[in-house]
């Protein structure tokens, strides 16, 4: 009985995990690199390219294409701009030669891949799509 | 017997996928490093962006208004860039912007032309063809889609349009202040266009950039020469006034708020010149509110000029050419066309506007703005200044306000 109260426990806690952090992005880097934990304001300026660096490491910011799932929801929850404040805003910098606007990769799967072979470049993925090749480095 | 024949079979299939399946991963690895390679390559050699603006505008009333006239124009505010970003290296990079407008014929000019370069600690200079910091949107004033307008309130951004380029060096510095970013930028050059010459420009401007709002402040100055030879003929006959070397300043103060869903933007400018050039204040504000892909915004934009009786002709310098004229004209003549010459340079008008913008994509937007012009006083504001002072000449009627409608669809690719 006791055994049985234990794993109903695991189960549900498990389950209110994954239900809280389910379609929510997160912020990563590959497992290796010496980028670490990271606060809302830096990840946000990091991708709109106010802050180079992170915590002392120069970072390659990498966004996803636009309709993607993480990419979604990392611009309106944690950035909290729509798609076109952010053109809007990329092309205030670009055509002032002031900055560019990340490169863009397909997915979760390209992002994961990408930021394990560079330490410096960072991305966001769906949280369901972590694993061991890669570090959080934000979570909201 | 069946089965254990298509298990004996599989097993040298399998054998077969196997390596197959390893090379598919080296390619991928392979793929995956190559793309890695080209990200920052790319992150170090050309990039090219473009904007574009293509649009209409019709107005109710004969006279041209800012270059729109009651027959439609599709050049007005049409045009297209290209810019070329070439990074040396990580501190060294080459920057071209070309622009076709609509209303010069589509001809392509180098609105950009500079080498930069990074000095590190927030420092950075720039030499070449720069945009001169004059205005809050001086930097992005031809990129449509980084604006909510469908044409931008020409009451403020008509006084140094000729000027908008200039050939010289920048310096600029930008610090972290907290959250916030504080830029400061210094310019030195010259810029000239057919009527004037501008030498010894200096402009300086300081920027604090907060997550939702920013507040600007920008001063220039350059000593200012009319090189058009009749209008330095006229002043310096008529007026008897110097047309070389006069002092002009230039102050704008700009704020930005722009939270989210509601979008604020408002600038205060003042010219100042020695002499016979206008000297004018202006102001526009503009308020937005975003509903989805909507925007609409509603804009208030005045001008006035300020030094209109220090333009006046003098009675005794009109009878002088009066009496010069051999009696072909008398001292009322004279005042008269002095009068209407003045008056299609004195300024007083207002531009109150509505816009729509519709973000059809990420890079489209369609804007549709009605502008209700009035002019007070008889003072042309933006109106076409020949028609306008032969109007005053031949005692025909001038208008007191105008109707405009603009259409444009905006991108950034």
């Amino acid at each position: 009985m006791k055994n049985l109260t234990f794993k109903l426990l695991t189960a549900l806690t498990l389950a209110s995990c994954f239900a809280l952090t389910h379609a929510g992005s997160v912020v990563v880097v590959g497992k290796g690199s010496p980028i670490g934990a990271s606060n809302e304001s830096d990840v946000v300026k990091a991708f709109l390219g106010k802050k180079k660096d992170l915590g002392g490491v120069s970072v390659i910011p990498l966004d996803q294409g636009e309709g993607n799932p993480a990419r979604n929801d990392f611009y309106a929850n944690v950035v909290k701009k729509s798609e076109a404040q952010l053109k809007s805003y990329w092309s205030r910098l670009i055509f002032t030669g002031k900055g560019q606007a990340p490169q863009v990769v397909g997915g979760d799967a390209e992002v994961k891949n990408m930021v394990a072979t560079n330490p410096n470049i960072i991305g966001y993925i769906d949280e369901s799509a972590v694993d061991g090749s890669v570090k959080v480095i934000y979570k909201p | 017997m069946a089965m254990k024949y298509i298990a004996c079979a599989a097993v040298p299939l399998l054998m077969a996928a196997l390596p197959a399946q390893a090379v598919t991963v080296e390619q991928l690895n392979q793929q995956v490093q190559q793309m890695n390679k080209r990200i920052s390559e790319q992150n170090n050699k050309l990039r090219i962006n473009g904007f574009a603006s293509f649009g209409m505008a019709i107005s109710d009333e004969e006279m041209a208004y800012n270059g729109v006239n009651d027959e439609v124009t599709f050049n007005r505010f049409s045009k297209m860039g290209v810019q070329m970003s070439f990074n040396i290296d990580a501190k060294n990079s080459v920057v071209m912007q070309l622009v076709s407008r609509g209303n010069e014929g589509w001809n392509t000019n180098a609105e950009w032309a500079y080498f930069k370069h990074d000095f590190g600690s927030g420092f950075s200079g720039k030499i070449g063809r720069i945009r001169l910091p004059a205005y809050q949107l001086s930097e992005f004033l031809d990129v449509g889609y980084a604006t909510p307008y469908a044409q931008v309130p020409a009451e403020t951004y008509d006084s140094l349009e000729p000027f908008a380029n200039m050939e010289g060096v920048d310096l600029s510095y930008s610090m972290d202040l907290g959250d916030n970013t504080a830029l400061f930028q210094v310019v030195y050059g010259r810029a000239k266009d057919d009527e004037f010459d501008l030498k010894d420009i200096i402009g300086l401007s300081g920027v604090l950039q907060a997550d939702t709002w920013n507040v600007r402040v920008a001063l220039s100055q350059a000593s200012v020469s009319i090189i058009q030879a009749d209008a330095a003929a006229v002043v310096t006959n008529f007026y008897q006034a110097e047309t070389e070397d006069l002092d002009g300043n230039f102050a704008s103060v700009g704020f930005t708020y722009d939270p989210g869903d509601l979008y604020f933007t408002t600038e205060y400018t003042t010219l100042e010149a020695d002499g016979q050039v206008v000297d004018a204040d202006s102001m526009y504000a503009t308020f937005g509110y975003r509903m989805g892909r909507f925007m609409p915004t509603l804009t208030y934009a005045m001008a006035e000029s300020q030094d209109d009786d220090e333009r006046e002709l003098a009675p005794a310098q009109a009878a002088a050419i009066a009496g010069a004229s051999g009696g072909a004209f008398t001292t009322a003549d004279v005042l008269t066309g002095a009068a209407g010459i003045q008056a299609a340079s004195d300024r007083n008008t207002t531009r109150i506007g509505l816009g729509l913008r519709y973000d059809m994509s990420p890079g489209a937007a369609l804007k549709v703005q009605y502008d209700i012009i009035e002019v007070d006083d008889d003072k042309s504001g933006l109106f076409d200044d020949t028609a306008w002072a032969t109007n005053v000449l031949t005692a025909g009627e001038n208008p007191d306000g105008a109707n405009i409608l603009t259409i444009s669809i905006d991108t950034v690719f």
